[in-house]
């Protein structure tokens, strides 16, 4: 399947076009890219994941919305959504009103919905509650590094040069943080280089002075790490994004712009393996439904324009989709009109990998813990199965300890 | 640049108990003292400062060197923007005085420019400020507390709230932080920014409550959520009418709560004062301080030691600092040039380092550009600091903001990519490139804009190095690095970019020895000083 890849033939041409600085993710990035993962069949394209964060802890029950359930309706006098308005699934949930277009997505099958995700002994904190996520270890960063990074680390014990995850955005969210892999982040592709003074700046400050360790690296040798994945991935990431001819328009908002970008990367065949996409404002205490609508809207238009886009090319059918967020909100609304943090939430899983459907289990409206919603699902039983599954590494290396990875969502 | 140290020395050195940190601390008996530890408190305490500074600190002696970081307030005023009444901590109101109404999200947008207008006044001069260096480390505390009780414009939308709360930080910098958390709950734009100002008996919003304990505080794990819950009911009726705080009875919930232990009709200002009588407090704060000014995370019995000193002195910042300034621990050399410069700190470093005057929203939209946007925090946890400085696109901007300053990159050429959008760039007729595309990125478009206007540096680094008499390559080299970096020159940084000033110079046609008299030296130098600035090296202090 590779040697037919589109891009692939592509970028042989541009190669011969001379990338001043980046020629050492290029050549190594191919090579690299197509091996096939552990446990994967050596003919498949390489697969990859992009992960979109909700941050700041989106309302799942506003999105798969339990309109059925009479406590919804009761415990949010302000903001709840009335049942005519909602994209109904079957009798008891159905889409936000503005998730029309995911509607589609999911009566054809290609929308896989896990309900009731989160993990035990729920921490209300963004920051915590993130950091669980990203490390995929209740423990948080005292686990070390991000899953993301671990992940890298797995995939590619003997690289350690060439980037393979990226963050398409300002700030690097700590899934990706590795002490011993270089990770990529940038938010705008034509800035994402040395202006001036370029070819000094990398021959005088990307010298690698040795392999990073972990932990205890002088800072010194930390940036010039740094600096070394700048300079190999600055030509690669500004060609894939510049040359990149989405088969769909992406909406304008900012999640739907950092979205084209990630596709462009995915097709690009560049090397990367993940790209992480955050979509900002879900922390919702105040005027919740105007906010929360407006969220709904660029949610729907972006991530359906990526799996459009995505779907058929023989890179975007090998790349799995993930929708996350720290926690759900609290069943009952506040007098704000807005809603206070709670915990459990549904997962999306979504892209040509994904078989479409219900998983997981409804968490209860009726049993709550404290006002909030008790998780169905654990969160890295997911992630297991992405590491297994989708990755073919072992999983409880990475996530400390052993979770029975969620099935049924794998085409 | 520092005219009115010797005065504020002196005043300090006789009446230690005069200043925010007079608190008086028994010092090491004989403390090394040079010009390496002199540039040290500089850079951390500061925002670094040229080779005539750091030797006026050097002679100084540590204790009276830390003491110049600790003037008189009432030297160095907050600024007066606008009259009115009085808020906690001091603080003028401007109440009925509003340029605009609050409005908020709904039609922020559409005012965006008018409320950046009051925004980049008051940013202005507090990057003026910390140019000049009058009283730095206030300055410098008051980014400090900016991040700490983070509250965004973005948010808020209504400038002059944020201004009123950055004079109330600023005003409290080196006081107490019992003032402090007593006070910053009350700014209407805390009110707004965690929706204290919606929070009602009927049904209490957490949002400001649980953000006090965890980020504010306490730090997660040191209360419950039950606490949470209770705090918010105690903050109920605390709200904002016309940018100011009120007390609403009305919705206020007089009963009992029972808060970290503590029963009783609880309100607001007593639950913040069963806040700072727990020990995870003190203990937070402290840690987060050393943390903070250290650049590595404290060992637990030294945030112990500090927390009892920090209780001791009942929440007295300025205390804390001098202690820590003194402290030979603070001198080790794990942390001597081991810390990763905020993106403020690099810029005005820079330009302080180097002599040069640079527009305060060059600056500001710089910093924005590599992370760290004032009044925009990007959550309400603050700017993470450390390491997170440094992405791949961040240490590039870092070389390209510096290079911005120094007159070598247009913006411009960073919202095209002419390597793989060619054509996308036209030349006007003063011969200016332009497109009319714009970047994503706010700090970028604004520098790009200061640059369209005509704005270029005043700079003479020709004359800095003549002054210095440096001749050859490797001299030139080393007064130029040793001006820039911030962390001591060690001779073998010296070679790679001496060698590559030498190949320019050659490529340029300019003798050994005659690269001073040459038209290429000015902007020679002004590449090498970018180049260096663009170093590993140049991103720690």
């Amino acid at each position: 399947m590779n040697d037919t890849h589109s891009n692939y033939g592509r970028r042989q041409v541009l190669l011969g076009g001379g990338a001043l600085l980046g020629a050492g993710f290029l050549l190594s990035g191919r090579t690299r890219a197509w091996a096939a993962p552990a446990g994967a069949s050596a003919t498949e394209a390489p697969r990859t994941l992009l992960l979109l964060e909700l941050n700041g802890g989106n309302d799942g029950l506003d999105t798969v919305i339990p309109f059925g359930e009479d406590l919804y309706h009761a415990s949010r006098p302000r903001t709840r959504i009335a049942p005519e308005r909602v994209l109904r699934l079957d009798d008891y949930r159905g889409f936000h009103p503005k998730l029309t277009s995911l509607r589609r997505v999911w009566d054809e099958g290609r929308l896989a919905i896990v309900e009731g995700v989160g993990y035990p002994s729920p921490n209300h904190s963004h920051f915590t509650s993130l950091d669980i996520w990203h490390t995929g270890q209740l423990t948080g960063r005292a686990s070390g590094d991000g899953w993301i990074g671990r992940l890298m680390a797995r995939l590619y014990p003997d690289d350690r040069a060439e980037p393979h995850a990226v963050h398409v955005g300002q700030s690097l969210p700590y899934s990706l943080h590795s002490s011993t892999h270089p990770i990529v982040c940038f938010d705008s592709p034509p800035a994402y280089r040395w202006a001036e003074n370029g070819k000094a700046i990398a021959e005088a400050a990307a010298r690698r002075t040795g392999a990073m360790q972990p932990g205890g690296a002088r800072p010194v040798d930390t940036i010039r790490g740094i600096a070394a994945n700048a300079n190999v991935s600055s030509a690669e990431v500004r060609r894939a994004a510049a040359r990149y001819e989405p088969r769909v328009e992406y909406p304008r908002s900012d999640v739907g712009q950092d979205l084209r970008t990630a596709a462009a990367l995915i097709q690009s065949g560049i090397g990367v393996r993940v790209v992480s996409v955050a979509h900002y404002g879900y922390d919702t205490h105040e005027d919740h439904r105007r906010r929360h609508d407006q969220l709904m809207g660029e949610l729907d238009l972006g991530l359906t324009a990526l799996l459009d886009d995505l779907r058929g090319t023989p890179a975007g059918d090998n790349c799995l989709v993930v929708v996350y967020s720290e926690f759900g909100r609290r069943v009952a609304d506040n007098a704000s009109n807005g809603i206070d943090h709670g915990t459990a939430g549904p997962l999306f899983l979504c892209g040509t990998p994904v078989r479409g459907g219900l998983f997981g289990r409804h968490p209860s409206m009726t049993e709550l813990h404290d006002g909030d919603l008790i998780h169905t699902t654990d969160f890295r039983t997911v992630y297991a199965s992405v590491l297994e599954r989708w990755f073919g590494v072992e999983s409880a290396p990475i996530l400390g300890a052993r979770h029975e990875p969620l099935t049924g969502f794998w085409a | 640049m520092w005219c009115v140290q010797g005065v504020l020395v002196a005043s300090a050195a006789l009446a230690p108990a005069s200043g925010p940190g007079g608190t008086a601390v028994a010092p090491a008996p004989i403390a090394r003292w040079d010009a390496r530890l002199a540039e040290h408190l500089l850079n951390r305490a500061g925002f670094g400062g040229d080779p005539a500074e750091v030797a006026r600190l050097a002679a100084l002696g540590r204790e009276a060197a830390v003491a110049s970081f600790f003037p008189d307030p009432r030297l160095t005023p907050s600024p007066h923007v606008l009259p009115g009444a009085s808020l906690p901590g001091g603080l003028e109101d401007p109440a009925g005085r509003h340029e605009f109404v609050t409005r908020r999200r709904e039609n922020f947008t559409g005012h965006q420019i008018e409320i950046i207008v009051a925004l980049n006044k008051y940013g202005d001069w507090w990057l003026e400020r910390m140019i000049r260096g009058e009283d730095p480390l206030r300055d410098h505390m008051t980014i400090f507390w900016h991040g700490h009780f983070a509250t965004s414009i973005k948010e808020v939308g209504n400038s002059q709230e944020m201004i009123e709360q950055v004079r109330f930080l600023r005003a409290n910098a080196l006081e107490s932080f019992r003032t402090l958390a007593h006070g910053i709950g009350k700014t209407p734009a805390m009110l707004e920014y965690l929706d204290n100002a919606e929070n009602v008996k009927a049904h209490p919003n957490e949002n400001w409550a649980r953000e006090l304990l965890e980020l504010f505080s306490l730090g997660d794990g040191n209360y419950t959520e039950k606490d949470i819950k209770e705090a918010a009911r105690a903050f109920t009726g605390w709200t904002d009418r016309e940018s100011r705080f009120v007390f609403d009875r009305l919705v206020h919930d007089f009963g009992q709560k029972s808060f970290l232990g503590v029963t009783g009709q609880l309100d607001g200002d007593q639950c913040v004062d069963v806040v700072l009588e727990q020990p995870a407090c003190a203990r937070f704060i402290a840690g987060k301080l050393l943390h903070y000014f250290e650049g590595q995370e404290p060992d637990p019995e030294r945030v112990e030691d500090y927390a009892r000193f920090l209780r001791e002195q009942d929440y007295a910042v300025g205390a804390l600092l001098r202690r820590l300034f003194l402290d030979d621990a603070f001198y080790r050399d794990e942390i001597l040039g081991a810390r990763v410069q905020g993106p403020v700190e690099f810029l005005v470093g820079t330009c302080r380092r180097l002599g040069f005057e640079v527009p305060g929203q060059v600056l500001l939209n710089g910093a924005d550009m590599l992370g760290q946007r004032l009044f925009w925090p990007p959550s309400v946890k603050g700017w993470e600091g450390g390491m997170s400085w440094i992405t791949t696109a961040t240490l590039m901007n870092r070389s390209n903001v510096t290079g911005a300053m120094l007159g070598l990159v247009e913006m411009t050429s960073l919202v095209v990519d002419e390597e793989f959008e060619p054509g996308l760039l036209t030349m006007t007729d003063s011969g200016r490139r332009r497109t009319d595309r714009v970047s994503r990125t706010n700090g970028l478009n604004h520098i790009r804009t200061i640059q369209e206007r005509g704005w270029t540096p005043h700079i003479d680094l020709v004359a800095l190095v003549r002054a210095a008499g440096a001749r050859s390559d490797r001299e030139i080299a080393r007064v130029l690095m040793d001006r820039v970096l911030a962390v001591p020159l060690e001779e073998p940084m010296v070679a790679e970019p001496a060698a590559w000033l030498g190949r320019e110079r050659e490529a340029r046609g300019v003798p050994a020895e005659g690269l001073l008299d040459s038209p290429e030296a000015e902007d020679l130098l002004r590449r090498f000083a970018h180049l260096v600035l663009s170093l590993p090296e140049a991103q720690l202090h």
